[in-house]
């Protein structure tokens, strides 16, 4: 297992010259794990609250602090790392990354350095392709320098000490598209490990891509650090831009233009990457061991808990609710976007005794709900109904108690108001009818004058009699069983009733 | 990998400008004199690390603090908060909910 070689790899042809060029890439991920407190201090950290009222003595650096490790961030990072194939050393370090700037009060980040917790492990792409992981450690968040209100830099310090993990890849990677598979993939395995949510709107997934590119079979290129970016598809943009922009600078010739060694931050208007200019010595961080904090221990008992205690992954999700649910793979997909879903579906599957139903009431309606401006909920949290009352529902459709359009329309009045299925039913008159005589009548009156029909059917085209079924629907006002209603037409006109 | 934290055995001998780096690195202002008395000081310092290196640490684990401790961890629970306004009082400058410093854009091109 290892980068593939150059004449495997497909490479980008230059635009201009027809040449092949290889790209190189490595991506680092920030990733927030999924804790109530910071890394070091007691302070409950949440995305949105007011600034600065997030913060401890700990968080602000006051004088005669000590850090003291949360045992719940320990805990999702060796998962991480045991959902990621990695190895967990049994003793690790922190060490001191120094540097001055405003987000960071203390005037060093608490990191892992030179004996990080984890190495190893890696990512399966889609096509099969294994990237393998260098190293993943822990460290604490810096705070937020805000620039653009007023003359001043404005700082809130209430993601100072948010724990954060770092998972650096090897240079594995060979196009923009294998870069954006990577990170869909780490994110999967993040969230189905339940480390972390990974949201990158609120800042719990950043990602910096390193890249250069060589001739096929030549020296690597000089690699350039991508920074600022905030999306998946800004990662595939960025990197397509930035493969580009280098293979046009060599091929100029001209030493002067050639990539330098240098971050770059993306620009989604304008789809370009631009220089950000540091500080000299910005990146001479003096690392030190951090002398507040002795080395971590994990023992073979605490791994083996944390193991156990790994939730079951996405592709082992799909693949069982493909071989034992009978669900198709499209549908597995779907269910297991994201942790909550896949959770969502099988607690509802259970109560409701068929998965296949289910799969079939989620993934259609319910989820369609989430994007209906008249439902005010944007996450499956936000609903006022659960699992269990979408499967009374269908248990209710799988008893014949309301047909499936009235099903449909129950379930849009429970996701509106939370109201029970069993309530609305009655409240909204979609009772199904079974009342067979009743039914027989709608039926009769909708064959009058219907003699082609009549005469299909009795020439062996029972499908003809579909164009009767809509009109005694309606006479029902949508309350009949379509199925028994076909099954009463076809009786009638066989049994020579209905000329 | 990062590279190691141990400076190398052929690292040149601390002169006045490496002791004006660090000390800049570290926000410390030296006047030449101070810069003069630290060189000798760091040297011996350094010389002493050398004599050190000199010794077969092979197959030895790595030491990072003379007494054996294990860190402590503590549990996942949100403990308070500091008052915002005390917080912020104490800063030299702030900004209706935040602390104010001078701007400092250390990533713009």
């Amino acid at each position: 297992m290892s980068r593939p070689t150059d004449d495997v790899v497909t490479g980008v042809v230059s635009p201009k010259t027809g040449q092949r060029w290889i790209p190189v890439l490595g991506i680092e991920v920030h990733c927030q794990l999924k804790t109530e407190t910071k890394l070091f201090s007691q302070a409950p950290y949440r995305f949105g609250a007011e600034p600065n009222t997030r913060i401890t003595a700990v968080c602000t650096a006051q004088p005669g602090t000590l850090p003291v490790l949360n045992e719940a961030a320990v805990a999702l990072a060796v998962r991480a790392a045991l959902a990621l194939g990695a190895n967990v050393a049994n003793w690790s370090k922190f060490d001191r990354k120094n540097y001055f700037y405003c987000d960071l009060p203390k005037g060093y980040q608490i990191t892992q350095f030179d004996q990080p917790y984890c190495t190893g492990g890696g990512v399966t792409l889609p096509s099969g392709r294994f990237v393998r992981l260098t190293r993943i450690h822990m460290e604490e968040d810096a705070g937020k320098a805000i620039h653009d209100r007023g003359p001043d830099t404005l700082v809130d310090l209430n993601r100072a000490g948010v724990p954060l993990i770092e998972i650096v890849s090897e240079a594995d990677l060979c196009s923009a598209q294998e870069a954006f598979d990577y990170l869909t993939s780490l994110k999967e395995t993040l969230q189905f490990a339940g480390a972390s949510d990974c949201d990158m709107e609120k800042g719990s997934l950043r990602c910096d891509v390193n890249i250069s590119v060589h001739r096929p079979g030549e020296k690597w290129g000089t690699k350039v650090e991508l920074k600022n970016l905030n999306s998946f598809r800004n990662v595939m943009a960025a990197t397509e831009f930035e493969i580009l922009r280098q293979i046009e600078a060599y091929e100029s010739g001209d030493p002067a233009r050639f990539p330098v060694q240098e971050t770059r931050a993306f620009d989604a208007g304008s789809g370009r990457t631009r220089t950000m200019r540091s500080k000299e010595d910005a990146h001479d961080y003096r690392y030190f061991p951090e002398p507040d904090l002795p080395p971590l221990y994990l023992s073979p008992e605490f791994l083996q808990a944390q193991a156990e205690a790994l939730p079951e992954s996405a592709p082992n999700r799909r693949q069982r609710y493909v071989e034992s649910m009978g669900l198709s793979e499209y549908d597995a997909g779907v269910l297991t976007a994201t942790p909550a879903l896949a959770r969502w579906f099988e607690e509802t599957a259970r109560l409701c005794g068929s998965p296949k139903d289910a799969a079939n009431w989620i993934s259609n309606e319910v989820l369609r709900a989430l994007s209906d401006p008249e439902i005010e909920a944007r996450s499956l949290e936000d609903l006022p109904v659960g699992p269990d009352g979408v499967a009374e529902l269908i248990t209710l459709v799988l008893s014949g108690r309301v047909n499936v359009p009235g099903g449909r329309e129950v379930l849009r009045a429970m996701l509106k108001t939370g109201k029970r299925a069993g309530a609305l039913l009655s409240e909204l008159g979609l009772e199904q009818v079974n009342d067979e005589a009743q039914l027989e009548a709608w039926c009769q009156e909708a064959l009058v004058g219907k003699d082609k029909v009549i005469a299909d059917v009795l020439a062996g085209k029972d499908k003809a009699v579909g164009a009767l079924v809509g009109p005694v629907m309606k006479a029902s006002k949508g309350k009949a069983n379509p199925q028994v209603v076909t099954e009463i037409l076809l009786r009638l006109i066989r049994s020579g009733a209905a000329s | 990998m990062p590279e190691s934290p141990v400076p190398p055995a052929d690292a040149p001998a601390p002169d006045g400008a490496l002791i004006q780096k660090t000390a800049s690195l570290a926000r410390l202002a030296l006047d030449p004199s101070e810069v003069e008395h630290l060189v000798p000081q760091f040297a011996r310092i350094l010389g002493s690390f050398e004599t050190l290196r000199a010794l077969d640490t092979t197959g030895i684990e790595p030491m990072t603090r003379p007494i054996e401790l294990e860190t402590v961890q503590r549990a996942d629970e949100a403990g308070p908060c500091l008052d915002r306004e005390a917080a912020l009082g104490l800063a030299p400058k702030r900004s209706d909910e935040f602390y104010a410093v001078p701007k400092t854009l250390e990533a713009e091109g």
